[in-house]
């Protein structure tokens, strides 16, 4: 600390200055107005001492207007008690202090000591308030950070969330599954500001993570349940709604724990469900006690789902003035659960009936959500190739060469979209041929009772023994032609692939050359019904998105 | 490779989810997983989310699910199907016999 002191009798300045001193400030000391206007533009000093003993109306003036221009704090005015013109200015001045003269010198180090000690603390406070608000500013940026991993642009939903405070304790998170569902969790920490929402960031990171992995919502909310009652104190818990809504907008999944009761509105705006919550908040039962248990529920297509925290219905409740379910409903109603009306509705409750609560509402339009399972599509190689396998014995009873033979082509450039379907048809072919050319099954034995398993059972069986037999399975890929040829042949007696050609998919059997033939092009028998030939067609769909 | 079961909506519905290959061999382990369900049950439903991939004794064994279960008037449900196990259903004209969303 420094200090500039203004003074324009020797002995006063030497008085005050040494005061200083003894308390261990050094200061400046000048007695003309050009010196002190200068000192006060000193970054270094931090406060004034100013006597106005010995000054001039015209000098208190130009004091007064210098340190109104200055941030420099005034500390300590010393005027003489019988200037009664004086007395003013030096209160003009706002010091945190004013000293008459004459006074003693041990009531100067007094007042001085006292002062000091004051600022200090000031600046102290001044510092942590800094300090604070940095801190604060980060913890916002992860927060940000974490919620900013929401499913943005998404058109069939809605969304009113009005914090109480600048840490809010509801959470919305939105996040769409690979196979183009999207997942929806709306919840309420116990509390509201920064306590309630630290069980934001690991509740979002398990919500997106899983989200991303396409598990089901019981795994969700059974992995952030663990997540919770591991972290966070007894006394505060989560109470939370989560919802995944299939890629054909049909039906909804859903498991709710200690919040108000979501429901669906349909056309007319009127309720036709309830999603009543069935379990205690996440984070409230140990892993074991945990019950994960999900509700399937078939919505109409055009239904709205209303999600919504209790801060909603609970409006107004510090005044025993609560809006309550059906007070929130009527609201809903009136406007046709119109997001921004319904907003618009709420703002004016609020003001009415005073907030005390985070407010949180959804609206999810159950439609088709338009996404496209994820497919990282690539373009497929141009490079031709074959592939010819001799399976013999050893190998049927070793291994599922489809699954080996796949996996290989999965690794091929743009091959690994194809490969799903490419395993069902050269599966059903080989299949074909080991079952009915190699091990001679009867597919009539999976008629009878029971028959399908002691079908399965006697090809497990006959596999276990067998020491001969040949299948072939040739690959042709055809860049040109966006195919890939397959053939499969067998050395065993053949079958009459005409009669097969008859039989309807409702049969047990026969069902597998139908896949082939649906799935596949350019189908033909020979050798006797020992080798099949299939084209399967290599189109790429393209990636529709919003 | 699993199969996971689970009861929803107060034991009124039973969720089988099928993860990796749903063919053959998985015959036993999906009888066993519907032949213990409680009789409170009235929907089956399927999930297909995990299922990799699908062949016609997947479709079978549907089939002999959907005729053992019959009897008690329970409705089945085929949910979360990839594009390719979704094509495999519809060609085989399951809609006709299960609820496939």
């Amino acid at each position: 600390m420094a200090a500039i002191i203004f003074c324009k009798d020797c002995k006063l300045t030497a008085e005050l200055s040494q005061s200083l001193q003894d308390l261990g400030v050094e200061s400046q000391t000048s007695n003309t107005l050009s010196t002190f206007v200068s000192a006060l533009q000193n970054p270094a000093i931090t406060f004034a001492c100013v006597a106005l003993v010995a000054t001039s109306k015209h000098e208190r003036a130009e004091l007064l207007r210098a340190l109104k221009g200055s941030d420099t704090r005034v500390l300590l005015v010393v005027v003489d008690v019988t200037d009664e013109h004086g007395v003013l200015q030096a209160e003009a001045m706002s010091p945190a202090a004013l000293l008459t003269v004459p006074f003693h010198r041990i009531v100067l180090n007094h007042k001085l000591s006292n002062l000091l000690n004051l600022l200090e603390n000031d600046q102290q406070q001044v510092k942590a308030k800094e300090k604070a608000a940095q801190e604060h500013r980060i913890v916002e940026n992860i927060f940000a950070n974490a919620l900013s991993r929401n499913l943005q642009n998404y058109p069939h939903i809605d969304t009113i969330l009005l914090p109480f405070t600048t840490f809010n304790g509801d959470l919305y998170l939105f996040a769409r599954g690979p196979l183009g569902s999207i997942y929806l969790l709306l919840g309420d920490f116990t509390g509201h500001g920064l306590p309630a929402a630290i069980g934001t960031l690991p509740t979002a990171q398990t919500f997106f993570a899983m989200a991303k992995r396409g598990a089901p919502v019981s795994k969700i909310v059974y992995e952030v349940n663990q997540q919770l009652n591991k972290l966070l104190p007894t006394s505060l818990f989560f109470c939370a709604t989560v919802v995944e809504l299939s890629a054909s907008g049909r039906h909804l999944t859903w498991w709710s724990g200690g919040m108000p009761p979501a429901f669906i509105v349909d056309e007319s705006g009127n309720v036709s469900e309830e999603l009543t919550p069935q379990h205690l908040p996440l984070g409230v039962l140990s892993a074991d006690e945990f019950d994960s248990a999900l509700t399937f529920t078939y919505v109409a297509e055009g239904a709205r789902l209303i999600l919504y925290t209790d801060g909603v219905i609970e409006l107004g409740v510090q005044h025993n003035r609560p809006l309550g379910y059906q007070g929130f409903q009527q609201l809903g109603r009136d406007v046709n659960w119109d997001i921004h009306a319904l907003e618009d509705a709420l703002l004016a409750e609020r003001e009415v009936r005073g907030a005390n609560d985070d407010m949180s509402l959804v609206k999810l339009l159950c439609v088709p959500t338009g996404l496209n399972p994820s497919t990282r599509s690539q373009k497929l190689t141009p490079l031709p190739f074959q592939i010819n396998l001799r399976l013999t014995s050893d190998v049927m009873r070793r291994m599922d060469p489809v699954e080996e033979l796949l996996t290989g082509i999965g690794q091929l450039r743009g091959f690994e979209e194809f490969k799903a379907g490419l395993y069902t048809v050269i599966t059903e072919a080989y299949n074909n041929a080991l079952e009915y050319g190699i091990l001679k099954l009867s597919s009539k034995l999976k008629q009878q009772e029971n028959g399908f398993e002691r079908y399965y059972r006697e090809r497990t069986y006959r596999l276990s023994r067998l020491r001969r037999g040949l299948i072939l399975i040739e690959l042709d890929y055809r860049p040109a032609e966006n195919k890939m040829r397959v053939a499969v042949e067998d050395d065993g007696d053949g079958f009459d692939f005409e009669e097969l050609k008859a039989q309807s998919m409702q049969h047990v059997s026969g069902r597998g050359l139908m896949l082939i033939r649906e799935l596949t092009n350019q189908v033909q028998w020979s050798k006797g019904g020992r080798r099949i030939e299939f084209a399967y067609p290599l189109q790429q769909e393209r990636q529709r998105s919003f | 490779m699993s199969l996971v079961t689970e009861y929803a909506n107060d034991g009124k519905q039973f969720i089988i989810y099928i993860s990796g290959h749903f063919d053959f061999s998985r015959v036993q382990e999906f009888r066993n997983a519907y032949e213990g369900m409680a009789p409170s049950v009235r929907q089956v439903i399927i999930d297909f989310r995990a299922t990799d991939h699908i062949d016609s004794s997947g479709l079978g064994m549907l089939l002999n699910m959907r005729k053992s279960l019959m009897p008690e008037q329970r409705r089945f449900h085929l949910v979360n199907c990839r594009p390719n196990v979704r094509k495999v259903f519809d060609i085989s004209r399951f809609d006709k016999l299960f609820v496939i969303d």
